[in-house]
Order: C-alpha cells, then sequence, then structure tokens
C-alpha cells in the first residue's frame, strides 16, 4: 500500500463511519470505483470496527499481551519471499539488529543453499535497494575465499527489503576460538587470516563497517578452521538508509553494535574510511585475547547507550593484559579456554600485544594503523617474535592523552592545571626579583616553594591515584586537592592564602562559583589575621571573590571589595601599578552594572588616560585594547550606537591582530560588535562575526560554558530577525538550560533568558510550552540585584567581561 | 531508583517536555523501574501471565511519582514517555522468548490463559510489525496507539499528550483501531 493509498483509505473510513451501517457498502463502492485494494481494506476496517466489543473510550483493546505464535509474522514474510519462486526458505538461522537471517534454498538462476537477510522494519526500503545496487559492481569485484559473496537483493510485497548471500556455516570466531579451547597462538593465526580477506575487500574498494564476531563465521574444511566474513557492503546500504544524522534511533537504540563501533561512527561520521574497520578488527582481537570487548556496557537500557556513545568517543580501554588481570573470578576460564592460566596468560599478553591492540584501537583514526595490512604485518611480526612497528607511549603522549580524557566535561581543565601551577609560582618568582629587601625575598620564596610543593606532589598525587582505571576530572582533581589544603598550614597562614587564592581562581573559572567564594572567602579572612602581610595574594583573594559576586549578580557587594582592593594595590604599587588598573577596569564594569554609567565612564577614561601616559610596550597595548572595548559596551549600552561602533571595530580589528582570534578581548568585541551590527538592521555582517564567533567558543570554552550560552542568545536574536524561528529556538532552549546550571534559575542572566525564550515561543504560537516556561519567572527581580539593569534591548551581560588577568 | 530521591523526579517531571534534558534525565529512571516490574512479572511466566503494560506503567508512575502530587500535564508527560520504554520492553521481552523457544519447534501461545480475561489478547510481536507499517503512514496515529495500548492512556490523556483535541484523537483512534486490528488478522491467517 502507498501513503496515497492510504491517505484514502483514511478518508473513506471516515467518510463511511458517518453514514448509516446499511448504507456503508454502497456508499463505498460509489465513493471508490476504481481501486479495489483501497476498497476491500476499508470494508474490512469496517467489519473490525463494527465488532469491537469495547468502547473507544476504555484502556485499549482493553487486555494484556502475549508472546504470540511465532509463524503468525514468519509465515507472512516466508510466503512474501517464497511468492516469486525464486527462492524457498528452510530454516532461521539467527536474528541482529537489522533483521533476521535465513537458510533458504536458492532455485533460480543456479539451485543452492544460501542465506536470506529480511531487514526490519522501519528501514528506507526504495533507499536500501538503490544503495544496493549502487555498490553491487563493487562488491562483484570481491572474490576471496575469506569473504562471503553478496549474490542479490530484493523486496517483499510487504515492503521489506532483503539480501541474499553466501551460505556459510560456520560459528562466530570468538564461539569457535573458546569451543576449540585455541590459544593465543593459534587465535592470533586465526585473526591474521580475518584481516587478509578484509585487506581484499579493502583493495578492492569495499568497507565493512559493521565487524564484529558474528559477522566472521570460522568454517572448517577438511578439518582446518577458515574464517570467512559475512556481510560485507550490507552496512553501507543500511546506513545510507537510517535517519540522517546519528546512528542512534529516538529510543537510544544503537543501528550497529556499539562495542564494535569505532569513536568517528558513534558520533555519526559518514566520512567513514578503512581505519574505521581497523578499529573493529581492534575490538575484535581484543575479544579474541581476553574474552571482553575493550569497553563494555554495564546495562543495555537506552540511557545507558546514550552514555555509552560518549564512552567510545572519550574512555580509553585499559591495556589487553590489564583488562586480564581485572577481570576477576571469570579470568581462570578465560584463561583455561586459551590452553594456559590467569597469569601467564597477562604475561604473554604485557607489552607488544598490548601496544597493537591499543595502536589499532586509537580514539583518532590518524594514529591507528593506516592500512588493515600494517595491523597484520605486526601480528605477523609478534608471531615471528620480530620487533613490531606499534610503539608503547610516550610521556608527551600519555599527556595527550590524559588532557583529552579531561577535556570533555571541563573544556578549559588542562589550562586550569596549568593556570594553578604555572601561575602561582610564576608570580610568586616575579615578586622576589621585584623586592629587593631580604626578609621580604625569603618570605615569598618560602611561600613559592610550599606552594610549588603542594601543586607538585599533593596535586599530582591527586591525579594519579584518582586517574587510574578510570576518567578524572579537573573538578575532581580540584576537590582532591582542596580537601588537603584543611589544617594542612595553620601555622602558615600566608601560603594558605596564596593557594585559596589560586584555588578559587580555578573553581571560578570552572564556574564552580559556590566553591571559589568558600576559598576566596577564607582567604580573605586569613589576609585580616594580625602579622599576616601577603598583599598580592590578599587583594587576588578580593578581586577574586569580586568576580564571583559580579557573575551571581551582588555588584554591591562586588563594588566595596574592588574599592577596598583598589586602596591596598594603591599602596602596594601605586596607581599606575597593574593591579591598580586591573581593579579600575572591573570597578567601572561593576558600576556599569549598577546603571551608574557616568561614574563607570569616568573611571574607564581615568585609566585609558594612565595607560597612555605609560610607556608604550605590548602589554600595555593590549591592556589599553581591553579598557576601549569595555568602554565601547559602555556606550552600546547607553544607546550611544554612533559613539560604540568606530570604538569597537578599531579594538577588534587591532585586537584580532595583535592578540588573535580566540583572545578574550578580541572575542567579547566581535559578541558586542555582532549585537550593535544587528540592532543597527546590518544583518548579514552581524552574521558574518557571530557565527563563526559561536563556533570558536564552543571549541575553546566548551559547550556549556556560560558565555557560549549569552553567544546563543545572540545568534537567536539574529536568526529571529531572519525569520529563522526553528533555529532561534533550538538556541535559545540550549541557553536557558546551561545558564540555569551555571548560575541557577533565579539569577538575572537566567530570568532575562528565559523572558526571552517565552517571547519567542509566544512568537511561533506554542502558548503550552510558553507557559511552562513562563512558570519558571520569578515575579520580583532577584533580591541580590535591587538595582540590576534594565532589561532593555541592549542589554549586554554582565558575566562578559574581560578577563581578569592576575 | 538510581539514588534520586522522589523531589528531584518531582522536579524532572515537572521541566519534562520543557527540553531534551529532563527528557534525557527521567529516561534511564523510568526504564529502569519499568524494567524491573516487568522482571517481576517476566519471572512468574510459567504461571502463564498475560502481560498487562497498562498495570505495570501505572504501578511506575505510582512509586516514582510518590506523594508529590503532580499535576495532570506532567502524568501525560510522564505516560508519553513511558509508553514508549514499555513498547520496547515487551518486544525485547517476546524476541528473547521466541528465539529461545525456536530450537524446539514449539509453539508459544499463551492463549490458554486468556480463558477468563475480557478481551482479547494481542501478540505483541505481530502488533509491534503492524505498527511500525502504520508509523510509516502516520506517524501521529502510531503514537497515539503506542499511549493507548503500552501507556493506557484514555483517549483524553492521550489526546492531551499529543497536544490535539478529543474529537480528532477519538476519529484517529478509531480509524488506527479498525486498520490495526484488519492488519493482525490478516498475519494469522497469511
Amino acid at each position: 500500500m502507498t501513503s496515497d493509498q492510504f491517505a484514502r483509505v483514511e478518508a473513506l473510513f471516515d467518510g463511511a463511519c458517518a453514514q448509516p451501517a446499511a448504507l456503508q457498502g454502497a456508499w463505498l463502492r460509489e465513493q471508490c470505483p476504481d481501486d479495489p485494494e483501497v476498497r476491500q481494506k476499508v470494508e474490512a476496517m469496517l467489519a473490525q470496527d463494527a465488532r469491537s466489543r469495547v468502547s473507544l473510550d476504555s484502556p485499549a483493546f482493553g487486555a494484556g499481551f502475549h508472546v504470540g505464535d511465532v509463524s503468525g509474522v514468519e509465515q507472512r514474510l516466508r510466503a512474501e519471499i517464497e511468492a516469486d519462486g525464486r527462492y524457498r526458505i528452510q530454516s532461521l538461522l539467527g536474528e541482529g539488529g537489522f533483521g533476521s537471517v535465513y537458510r533458504a534454498e536458492q532455485m533460480h538462476p543456479v539451485r543452492r543453499d544460501v542465506a536470506l537477510k529480511i531487514v526490519k522494519v522501519g528501514m528506507d526500503t526504495a533507499r536500501v535497494l538503490v544503495r544496493f545496487e549502487a555498490e553491487c559492481q563493487t562488491l562483484a569485484l570481491m572474490n576471496h575465499p575469506g569473504i562471503a559473496k553478496v549474490l542479490d537483493a530484493g523486496a517483499t510485497a510487504s515492503g521489506r527489503s532483503f539480501f541474499v548471500m553466501e551460505l556459510v556455516e560456520g560459528r562466530p570466531i570468538t564461539v569457535y576460538c573458546d569451543d576449540e579451547q585455541l590459544d593465543t597462538v593459534a587465535r592470533l593465526q586465526l585473526f591474521v587470516r580475518v584481516c587478509e580477506a578484509v585487506r581484499h575487500a579493502h583493495q578492492k574498494g569495499v568497507l565493512h563497517r559493521d565487524l564484529k564476531p558474528s559477522n566472521v563465521l570460522v568454517a572448517e574444511r577438511d578439518g582446518q578452521p577458515v574464517p570467512i566474513v559475512i556481510d560485507f557492503g550490507i552496512a553501507r546500504a543500511m546506513d545510507d538508509a537510517a535517519p540522517v544524522g546519528s546512528l542512534v534511533t529516538e529510543q537510544g537504540q544503537f543501528l550497529g553494535t556499539p562495542e564494535y563501533m569505532s569513536p568517528e561512527q558513534a558520533v555519526g561520521e559518514r566520512d567513514i574510511d578503512t581505519r574505521t574497520d581497523i578499529y573493529a578488527l581492534g575490538v575484535l582481537l581484543y575479544e579474541l585475547l581476553t574474552g571482553t570487548t575493550p569497553l563494555t556496557r554495564t546495562s543495555s537500557d537506552a540511557a545507558g547507550l546514550l552514555e555509552f556513545q560518549r564512552v567510545i568517543r572519550e574512555r580509553e580501554p585499559p591495556k589487553p593484559s590489564t583488562r586480564c588481570k581485572t577481570l576477576g573470578p571469570e579470568r581462570v576460564s578465560v584463561a583455561r579456554r586459551r590452553r594456559t592460566d590467569p597469569a601467564t596468560l597477562t604475561r604473554t599478553l604485557r607489552g607488544d600485544l598490548d601496544w597493537i591492540v591499543l595502536k589499532a584501537l586509537e580514539k583518532d583514526r590518524a594514529m591507528r594503523y593506516a592500512s588493515v595490512d600494517a595491523l597484520a604485518a605486526d601480528v605477523g611480526r609478534y608471531l615471528a617474535d620480530e620487533p613490531i612497528a606499534a610503539r608503547p607511549p610516550s610521556k608527551s603522549y600519555q599527556f595527550r592523552k590524559f588532557a583529552r580524557r579531561n577535556k570533555g566535561p571541563l573544556a578549559a581543565g588542562i589550562a586550569i592545571f596549568f593556570l594553578l601551577v604555572g601561575g602561582v609560582i610564576g608570580t610568586a618568582i616575579g615578586m622576589i626579583r621585584a623586592r629587593h629587601e631580604a626578609g621580604v625575598a625569603r618570605k615569598e620564596s618560602a611561600i613559592a616553594q610550599a606552594v610549588s610543593e603542594f601543586l607538585n606532589h599533593d596535586l599530582l598525587t591527586a591525579v594519579e591515584s584518582q586517574s587510574r582505571g578510570h576518567d578524572v576530572t579537573m573538578r575532581q582533581i580540584l576537590d582532591a586537592a582542596a580537601q588537603r589544603l584543611d589544617g594542612r598550614f595553620d601555622d602558615r597562614p600566608e601560603i594558605e592564602l596564596a593557594l585559596r587564592s589560586s584555588l578559587g581562581r580555578a573553581y571560578r573559572y570552572l564556574g564552580e562559583f559556590a566553591l571559589a567564594r568558600k576559598h576566596f572567602e577564607r582567604g580573605i579572612e586569613l589576609s585580616r589575621r594580625p602579622g599576616v602581610s601577603a598583599p598580592k595574594y590578599s587583594i587576588d583573594a578580593k578581586l577574586g571573590l569580586a568576580n564571583v559576586d559580579n557573575a551571581l549578580g551582588d555588584y554591591a557587594a562586588a563594588e566595596s571589595l574592588l574599592r577596598e582592593a583598589l586602596d591596598e594595590a594603591i599602596r602596594f604599587e601605586g596607581e599606575r601599578g597593574g593591579y591598580p588598573l586591573l581593579i579600575m577596569n572591573s570597578l567601572a564594569q561593576t558600576l556599569r552594572r549598577l546603571d551608574r554609567p557616568g561614574d563607570a565612564e569616568a573611571v574607564y577614561q581615568r585609566v585609558i588616560e594612565l595607560r597612555r601616559s605609560m610607556p608604550d610596550s605590548t602589554d600595555n597595548q593590549k591592556e589599553l585594547l581591553t579598557v576601549m572595548s569595555n568602554l565601547g559596551t559602555l556606550y552600546f549600552m547607553a544607546d550611544r550606537y554612533a559613539d560604540a561602533a568606530p570604538i569597537l571595530s578599531e579594538v577588534r580589528e587591532r585586537a584580532e591582530k595583535m592578540l588573535g582570534l580566540e583572545h578574550e578581548v578580541t572575542m567579547k568585541t566581535t559578541y558586542d560588535l555582532a549585537g550593535l551590527l544587528r540592532r543597527l538592521g546590518r544583518l548579514g555582517e552581524s552574521e558574518a562575526l557571530i557565527v563563526p564567533l559561536k563556533e570558536r567558543m564552543e571549541r575553546v570554552l566548551g559547550e556549556n560554558h556560560p558565555l557560549v550560552c549569552f553567544v546563543r542568545n545572540e545568534l537567536a536574536a539574529l536568526r529571529q530577525d531572519q525569520g529563522r524561528l526553528e533555529e532561534a529556538l533550538a538556541l535559545r532552549s540550549q541557553a536557558v538550560a546551561g545558564l540555569e546550571r551555571a548560575f541557577g534559575r533565579e539569577h538575572p542572566e537566567s530570568q532575562y533568558s528565559i523572558r526571552q525564550l517565552v517571547r519567542l515561543l509566544e512568537q511561533m504560537n506554542r502558548p503550552d510550552d510558553a507557559a511552562e516556561q513562563r512558570a519558571k519567572l520569578t515575579t520580583q527581580p532577584a533580591t541580590t540585584t535591587p538595582t540590576t539593569p534594565r532589561a532593555t534591548a541592549t542589554r549586554v551581560p554582565a558575566a562578559l567581561t574581560p578577563p581578569d588577568r592576575h | 531508583m538510581s539514588g534520586l530521591d522522589a523531589q528531584t523526579v518531582t522536579r524532572i517531571l515537572a521541566d519534562f517536555g520543557s527540553n531534551d534534558v529532563s527528557a534525557r534525565q527521567l529516561l534511564p529512571l523510568v526504564y529502569d523501574e519499568l524494567r524491573r516490574l516487568a522482571a517481576s512479572l517476566f519471572a512468574d511466566e510459567r504461571s502463564n501471565h498475560t502481560l498487562q503494560p497498562t498495570a505495570l506503567v501505572n504501578e511506575a508512575f505510582l512509586r516514582m511519582a510518590g506523594n508529590a502530587g503532580l499535576r495532570v500535564a506532567n502524568r501525560a508527560h510522564f505516560f508519553r514517555l513511558a509508553s514508549k520504554i514499555m513498547r520496547q520492553i515487551l518486544v525485547d521481552h517476546a524476541r528473547g522468548r521466541v528465539a529461545q523457544k525456536r530450537g524446539s519447534g514449539d509453539r508459544i501461545t499463551l492463549d490458554d490463559s486468556l480463558r477468563g480475561i475480557e478481551g482479547p489478547s494481542i501478540d505483541v510481536l505481530a502488533l509491534e510489525e503492524a505498527l511500525e507499517r502504520l508509523a510509516q503512514f502516520s506517524p501521529d496515529k502510531a503514537r497515539l496507539v503506542e499511549l493507548r495500548f503500552f501507556g493506557g492512556l484514555t483517549i483524553e490523556e492521550a489526546a492531551d499528550a499529543l497536544a490535539i483535541s478529543r474529537t480528532q484523537a477519538t476519529r484517529e483512534w478509531r480509524m488506527a483501531r479498525a486498520w490495526l486490528a484488519d492488519e493482525l488478522n490478516r498475519g494469522t491467517q497469511a
């Protein structure tokens, strides 16, 4: 039945239902004289409808379910396939994610036994077949004893596609190896032959894409095992017909086999090459050697699969030898099936085999073996006791892996690590040079020494102890370090103060404002103790806390902290020092948010004046750009577009040249300028700025960073102006979710974003969704921000401020 | 329940439908709970139980929502999700059973056990097949059936969950039911 026919059935059924029962038949013949299939269907439906004993209101069918007679569905399919006389179904061989496989007899043109695979409902049959026909030429080129030929494809009357293949009477390779208790060497020899078959296919330009034990069968010929790869070319045909963009269905089901899926497949990458098969071969080898796949699922539920998709991309599998050691009680039977004992098996795997397997399993395909040949050759070298090509990872390589592992949840993780280790020590040493007094120098030196020890020893120990066996996030490392801090430096408050400032800053960088506050407050408390003198760290702590207050919308508290820090800094360094200039910048930002643009402008002008009177260094130039950028933003917010546009354009141009595209000043100014241009109706120019900016920031800061949310909102506003509402909705929803997570729902930024989302939903005429969002709005402005600037069209998010570099 | 307290579940349920995140958070909870309940029934299968998904879903909902006093709208959201999962659980289970039994050539029917139960019982796999065909023509009707069959929602609740009018839901349900009944009927005759 076609869609058109279905639509007709639907209309006719509705129409017939409105007729008196006695007249339905005649009415139907009159309305549908031309299509007996449609008419018969409607007649049958009307009969079913009349027969229903339950009313329409009761729960469906009022009954339960049972596991029915197997033959019901199957017999119909068999009948359909056998209808044209070419095949006769004999028995069911197995079932998989894609469908069922039968043993069948081919009647024409040759009489022989074949395997017939019926694809599950839900795949687009027409596309499967078109794709398959396109592949047929290539598939026909393959001629290898280790590859089962695909012979034919077709569709059943009810629209299911099927494939016909050479019949292989064998067991999955893993089952075969275990049944026959093959030792590691015999398994490797078998594996090399699998590689040879795959290599043949690759040379003919055919990828498998779904290599796994059930697709690698071992048959016995003349008493010798012969591995045969089945299903070549089929995954490709199906992949193309699957829902676009992902290998995961709505219910979180993988269309492939998750354990054998490469990272590039897991993200739905369409650009698959031979290295995808190499990865799957790596998994197969891993399983042949250890009895388990490198990444294992603990549960098979839908959410587990979504999570597993992430795991495929991010988690580094344990070395085969490590896995063997940690198998638990199972390891005795695993070893026995390899005719050995656990300890010997672990020793056999350790070293060369570990590296071979891990090289095939690299997440980054550029790091894998370049060809199946290279993989087979390395296994061959191992078997011949020659040096292998795969190498144990170097230290720097391991560090890169560590960095990548930690990139996931907290994008800036590694950067913070250096911020902590490098920043604190660096500035402390700088101060020693600057200060000549011996006593002060000694003290600073002692602080630096202790801090360095703490970071290098405790923090790295934390990394090591945490990283064993599972992923560590920067957050976990920080937590571990913070725990070690309590009570550790009771007699040396200056050192604790220095460390609290650093930890606070790291947490703030991660958006963990509550924790950041805790450390800063503790630091400030220490700095106020009699006898404690470490002005740099004391200023750091106050500045840090002020930044947290600003980020959380408590601008009044921020102002008073900043003024306190400014006094201290001027006493410490004089007005032209690094700190006072930096603090003045923050102060001006805060005043702006307190809706005192006049005060803010005056402070900015003072900083610009001071900077212009200083020796012309690159650093000074950079700072000048920052301040000018902020002044531009201030004008922007005060609707002084004519003042704002030239200053922002100038800063953006100079910053891009001097600081690069990914520098914060460049990014922030770009953001402002995009908003400005949009409001001036110059949508094309605005788009040219904001689209690349969003991508850049997502890459640099991670998907969930608050600043990324602001940029999403800006892009959303642009899409709205362009009438691309669905895109705008997606962006705004993401932004709201991100902000709620970072700041909480009550925060002015979150509230502002939610309001925008509500407006958009109303505009899109989705009152229910709008109401749901509106329920999140607090009726009153948040209590901490009595002076929050009005949410005007020109409002700039408070947290998108220039960085404090100290 | 995966270590999440009732309050959290309530919050997630309250948010549900507003974004993907909460749906994703909720999914494993509902799934676990349903599977656990279903498993206890499956374990009993020797005594030839007919599976009543409606009862399972309702029980899961009561357990998860606790005394939190959820709104009707949330209930509909919950059932939208739960019915989808319930369907999956039943189909997976049925496939497992069929595969298990196949070697021995047994026919698996629990029909004998149905005597005395009101109304007919439906072959899970046959329904799944027919439902997937229906979804190809009319995804909306398939969703409606899913809510009614596997979630046990009334027409009114299903209409709410799908944001369609009650009249429309009634008409579509009548059509879908007749269509499916005929498909299932053909399947057994073939």
